[in-house]
């Protein structure tokens, strides 16, 4: 890794950290926010689908499909990004649904790599934490504040694995 | 390719080159250790992890796919499974980031395969038998790169076994691929295992030719397909031809690195030494069965007259594990262990020279000193040895 992308890395990172606290801190207030970065977070994987279409996947048989997820994604972060002024209840059932089907993919995951005698447990715990949040999210549907909060703390982890990941080992020496 | 090819095969082509039997059975030991000297192997014997040659399914199911993980995927499967025919070659209207990875696509005959040969000379049987399993494998894993690349590797359903009739026609059967490791491959009905598609570019499944199953490591295996990278042009992979290139260009290797020959040069194969045995060798490779030690094996001792001892990983073991700090370096697996750091650390060299970085970085010793992994000190501490 070079120091640019460790740099970059940690940045984002920090970044989204920072957006769990506010959102702990604003808890109930703090949908929008949500909705926000949820909306972006879609809108931006669609442009870099996009990305990866224009300058790797064109060049690919079959790579046509990488233009239709693209464009599906924007069109889904579009969406979200409208869902600012509908109640609080169906955003928060949005986004536990997606949560859900997050938990889904990864159990599956899971199970595969199991099947393939890999390292499944981690995913595994990934996936069920997943369902776990969406079912107390569910669970305090009548408490925002406290579905925001386990949402930021989801957040939260994911960053700090990344950070730690930013600091592996990366030279080689060659002698000839 | 199989322990059928790389163990029974090389040990043959070996003694066709003039070495005696326990050199041609050593030589053939360690280019079939290729594919077992992990880094669960190496932690069993207490070896450097940076000399893994191959990963386990155990392994690469748990590995990191982010820039440092895929670095370190790339430096072993490229570097030893499947060497890049052209770092320099010409594409037109990609980027970089493509084009990196499109010269990262194997085959036989490339520079690097000259510079994997001429490094193994004067370095030990055990630099050898490495040498001859990456030779072996240009052939085999041509069309593929050995980093994850959707875009390189991936394959569509357009899979078709061009199969020899008795008749002397050539019938063309559609070929299926399912997706459970566990299934073994049904060569009757063309049903194959293979990886499963993942859209993600880094994903796993889509390093080397896992989308295309074991197709490519079966001698009798000739087949039509439509690689990622080619643009839609349908691609004929006529194994048996291949695996006698293979084979005959190994005899001709393992003469030079014997002595008897003064250079290596690409595109060139000893038919002659092996012409008397021709037919054999063809037979044997067109033998529909996923594993051929036996036809191998046989021909093998049928050329020395000696019996060929099975392998068993655990073979040097012992050795190793009771030989001090000092002494590692002199015994099997010590040398082995050498011989992979020094194959690892060239290729890495030579990619990052041009301009790729996807095998990691390559740091030039006499400008900046000793920099990165710790376990290539061992290659310093060897070359320094030698000075003395």
């Amino acid at each position: 890794m070079t120091f640019w992308q460790r740099f970059m890395r940690i940045l984002g990172s920090l970044l989204v950290i920072l957006v769990a606290l506010v959102l702990m801190s604003g808890a109930g207030e703090a949908y929008p926010i949500i909705i926000l970065v949820y909306g972006f977070s879609l809108f931006f994987s669609g442009i870099s689908r996009l990305f990866f279409f224009f300058t790797m996947s064109k060049n690919m048989v079959g790579g046509k499909l990488d233009l239709y997820r693209g464009v599906f994604l924007i069109d889904i972060g579009v969406f979200t990004l409208s869902l600012h002024s509908i109640p609080h209840l169906y955003v928060l059932l949005y986004l536990t649904g997606m949560l859900g089907f997050y938990g889904i993919v990864e159990i599956l995951g899971a199970l595969d790599s199991r099947r393939l005698q890999g390292h499944w447990m981690m995913q595994m715990a990934r996936g069920i934490g997943s369902i776990l949040i969406m079912f107390l999210c569910l669970f305090f549907l009548n408490s925002p504040d406290t579905a925001v909060i386990i949402y930021a703390l989801g957040l939260i982890y994911t960053s700090i694995l990344r950070i730690i990941s930013a600091f592996r080992n990366t030279n080689i020496i060659a002698i000839q | 390719m199989n322990g059928d090819f790389h163990y029974y095969a090389t040990y043959s082509a070996a003694y066709l080159a003039g070495y005696t039997h326990e050199e041609s059975e050593h030589i053939a030991y360690c280019a079939n250790l290729v594919d077992l000297c992990t880094r669960t192997f190496l932690r069993h014997i207490n070896g450097p992890l940076s000399a893994a040659t191959s990963q386990l399914q155990s392994e690469l199911a748990g590995a990191r796919t982010d820039i440092i993980g895929l670095q370190d995927i790339t430096r072993i499967w490229a570097s030893f499974h499947f060497l890049p025919k052209d770092l320099y070659s010409k594409v037109e209207h990609v980027s970089k980031h493509y084009r990196d990875k499109y010269h990262l696509i194997c085959g036989p005959n490339g520079d690097l395969l000259v510079d994997t040969v001429e490094l193994a000379k004067g370095k030990g049987l055990e630099a050898i038998g490495l040498a001859m399993h990456v030779l072996a494998d240009t052939w085999a894993h041509a069309n593929f790169a050995g980093t994850p690349s959707l875009v390189i590797n991936n394959t569509d359903y357009n899979f078709f076994e061009l199969r020899e009739m008795e008749d002397g026609s050539t019938k063309r059967i559609p070929i299926s691929f399912g997706h459970n490791p566990v299934t073994k491959d049904d060569l009757d009905k063309g049903a194959y295992t293979g990886s499963l598609y993942q859209s993600s570019e880094r994903s796993i499944m889509n390093l080397g030719h896992g989308r295309a199953g074991h197709l490519p490591d079966y001698g009798f295996m000739k087949y039509e397909y439509v690689p990622a990278w080619a643009n839609y042009k349908p691609i004929i992979k006529d194994n048996p031809s291949d695996y006698f290139h293979a084979f005959s260009q190994m005899v001709y290797a393992l003469q030079y690195l014997r002595g008897t020959i003064d250079t290596f040069e690409k595109d060139t194969y000893d038919t002659e030494r092996i012409a008397q045995y021709e037919e054999k060798i063809k037979q044997i490779i067109r033998t529909r069965k996923t594993n051929c030690s036996e036809e191998w094996k046989q021909f093998g001792e049928s050329l020395s007259g000696q019996t060929i001892a099975p392998f068993t990983l655990e073979t040097y073991e012992e050795e190793y594990l009771n030989a001090t700090q000092e002494e590692k370096n002199n015994t099997v697996l010590g040398r082995f262990i050498l011989a992979a750091l020094a194959q690892k650390s060239m290729v890495t060299n030579r990619v990052f020279a041009s301009n790729n970085y996807l095998m990691g970085f390559s740091v030039d010793f006499k400008r900046y000193g000793f920099r990165g992994l710790k376990d290539f000190r061992a290659l310093l501490n060897q070359k320094e040895d030698r000075n003395l």
